[in-house]
């Protein structure tokens, strides 16, 4: 990884000295062992603070929607962060010749605090880049994941009343801090439901009721289009399983429209943005 | 007088038959502030729990009052806040916490008296540390992490026993009940605590003051989410959105935690929206905690637990803050005087 971290200073630099990007975006080092944060490098008297190590646990496909200007940026991509590049380029959010994607094959990141590889990349099924301009590194062979839907596969054998005691106690928790839609790269909505004060689909008590009409709203919304990149539960301070309910979305539609990874690419429709005459429609 | 370790339970389990008992407990994997239970670990040996006992004051929701309508008339009740309860084993950044909302609700016009009822019913406790963590920084503040400033009750931890004072008159009163479980002792001198985080602290108002229109906000900000964690985490932050739960002739008004980094949080009638960015929210956020606050009341709004520091999912580091701030006025960025960087709408 030093020699990945010393490729891309090398690369930083000479792209931002010969005019190919206005910034980069990368990481840099926190205060603590281990603690990393995202960061912008606009000169090159900058770009020894890029780090790349095993604790670079921020995705940074998001970041470079906000700028709605011309400016063109570069962005480090693993597999999560190229996925969500494409998720993006698929939804009109940025055009790809804005951006300049520098790919790095990921060997999966840790908590710095348990040295434990994280969750979110113990699931990851595509460690590898999807879509750049240049790799640094040589392709991984991306190694067998446990099965990702074990954990929903657990929660359909109980009851629904066990079912339901389970979800009410896991957002009886949430302190609706929006973390979760924050982070998340399906979440492009230039003004979220969740802020429609006046139109009142979401309320502002945190109470059972509000907690899981977000939660459970923003599952839908992000439905299918969901990367699962486990951002949401990275930053959710309540520590909250909100993979799960991703996961059966996800599961489900496997189960009625065929696979479909999203951010494989920039162009495949996805299930429900589109039908097939032969489309499940049982609920007719 | 000394409360020996192993008499702690027998203490908080008479205590908890007269007053709702929060403790700092362990669950679902993380410290906070809870109501104590028979036969439940209390974490008091930990530093900082995770979150804040901030809520046992100043609940997330809270309601305000409930009204109904019936015909031509109209009732309404508001809602009195009567349960006793029992900070126990409150650090001392909590403390210097609680004084600083004590200040917003409590002063200057006008008093809440929501809150108020709720900080007349409790005993404050506090704790003095022995370990601070790694993101602990109360000490760039002032704050003396073995003295609880604004508590009813010092504790001071000897080894196999808390030394036990009163701060105030409401904590001798209080002692009364305590004495069957108290022995004779004295206090052992406040062990020597090691902050790995320290900071020079005295400039940052005057650095924020003149950074204002610097472009360290719009990276800084960049990387921001517009999340709430840091606010909701927070021992300090006390902003509150009111709003009403309507069921046809019946309903309630309350009020609910609001961040400033939320991007409807400044929003007024009509859309206006006169901090429209991130890096507008953002800079606003360090603004208040190291420098307006201080303006109105004389003291820091921050009071270096680092809860924000270690929750933030970007990242964001208050204590950076400071140090950047620092050394950009150091190396007299203030002349610079602009926002290079042009904003962008988020």
């Amino acid at each position: 990884m030093a020699n990945t971290q010393e490729t891309l200073r090398e690369r930083a630099r000479i792209l931002l000295e010969d005019g190919t990007l206005d910034y980069l975006i990368g990481w840099e080092a926190g205060r603590f062992e281990g603690q990393t944060t995202p960061l912008i490098i606009r000169t090159v008297a900058d770009v020894d603070r890029l780090i790349y190590n095993e604790y670079c646990v921020h995705l940074l496909a998001k970041y470079p929607l906000a700028d709605k200007t011309t400016k063109k940026i570069g962005v480090v991509v693993r597999g999560c962060d190229a996925r969500g590049i494409n998720l993006a380029l698929k939804d009109g959010q940025i055009e790809r010749d804005r951006l300049y994607l520098l790919g790095i094959p990921c060997q999966g990141m840790k908590d710095a605090q348990t040295g434990e590889e994280l969750k979110k990349c113990r699931e990851c099924t595509h460690r590898n880049p999807v879509v750049y301009d240049e790799l640094l590194g040589d392709l991984l062979e991306q190694s067998a994941v446990a099965d990702r839907f074990a954990e929903v596969n657990r929660i359909e054998s109980l009851s629904a009343d066990e079912r339901y005691d389970y979800w009410a106690d896991v957002f009886s928790r949430c302190i609706r801090c929006k973390a979760c839609r924050d982070v998340c790269p399906t979440c492009t909505c230039k003004e979220c439901f969740t802020d429609q004060a006046a139109k009142g689909w979401q309320g502002k008590e945190t109470s059972l009721a509000e907690n899981q009409n977000y939660g459970i709203t923003r599952m839908f919304h992000s439905g299918e289009r969901c990367l699962e990149c486990g951002e949401c539960e990275r930053v959710c301070p309540k520590g909250l399983p909100l993979m799960q309910l991703n996961r059966k979305v996800i599961k489900d539609v496997h189960e009625l429209f065929g696979e479909y990874i999203a951010g494989i690419d920039d162009c495949t429709p996805s299930p429900l943005d589109h039908y097939q005459l032969d489309d499940v429609e049982e609920f007719m | 007088m000394i409360l020996k370790k192993e008499r702690l339970n027998d203490l908080l389990e008479a205590l908890a038959s007269k007053a709702t008992v929060y403790v700092p407990r362990e669950l679902d994997g993380q410290t906070r502030f809870a109501p104590f239970a028979k036969g439940s670990a209390v974490e008091l040996g930990k530093a900082k729990t995770v979150f804040s006992p901030k809520e046992t004051l100043f609940p997330q929701t809270e309601t305000l009052y409930t009204y109904a309508q019936l015909g031509e008339d109209i009732t309404l009740c508001e809602t009195v806040n009567t349960t006793n309860q029992v900070l126990f084993g409150v650090r001392s950044c909590d403390t210097y916490s609680i004084e600083r909302l004590d200040e917003v609700f409590l002063t200057r016009t006008f008093i809440d008296t929501l809150y108020l009822e709720r900080r007349n019913n409790t005993l404050i406790v506090a704790l003095g540390c022995t370990e601070p963590d790694r993101s602990c920084f109360c000490t760039s503040f002032g704050i003396d992490p073995a003295a609880g400033t604004g508590a009813d009750i010092q504790l001071t931890d000897t080894g196999d026993g808390y030394f036990v004072e009163a701060l105030t008159g409401r904590g001798t009163e209080a002692l009364q009940a305590w004495s069957p479980f108290l022995t004779e002792g004295q206090k052992t001198a406040a062990r020597e605590l090691t902050f790995s985080l320290a900071l020079d602290t005295s400039n940052v108002k005057d650095s924020l003051e003149q950074l204002f229109e610097h472009a360290y906000w719009n990276d800084l900000s960049m990387k921001c989410l517009g999340c709430g964690t840091c606010a909701f985490v927070c021992p300090t932050c006390h902003c509150f959105d009111m709003s009403q739960n309507n069921k046809g002739n019946t309903g309630y008004r309350f009020r609910t935690w609001d961040s400033c980094t939320f991007s409807d949080y400044s929003m007024m009638a009509g859309f206006h929206n006169p901090r429209p960015t991130k890096m507008r929210r953002l800079r606003n956020r360090f603004m208040h905690k190291l420098s307006f606050f201080s303006d109105r009341y004389g003291s820091s709004l921050c009071c270096g637990c680092g809860r924000c520091i270690e929750l933030c999912p970007a990242g964001i580091d208050i204590s950076r803050v400071i140090e950047d701030t620092s050394s950009l006025m150091g190396a007299g960025a203030e002349q610079q005087g602009s926002t290079a960087v042009k904003e962008v709408a988020s």
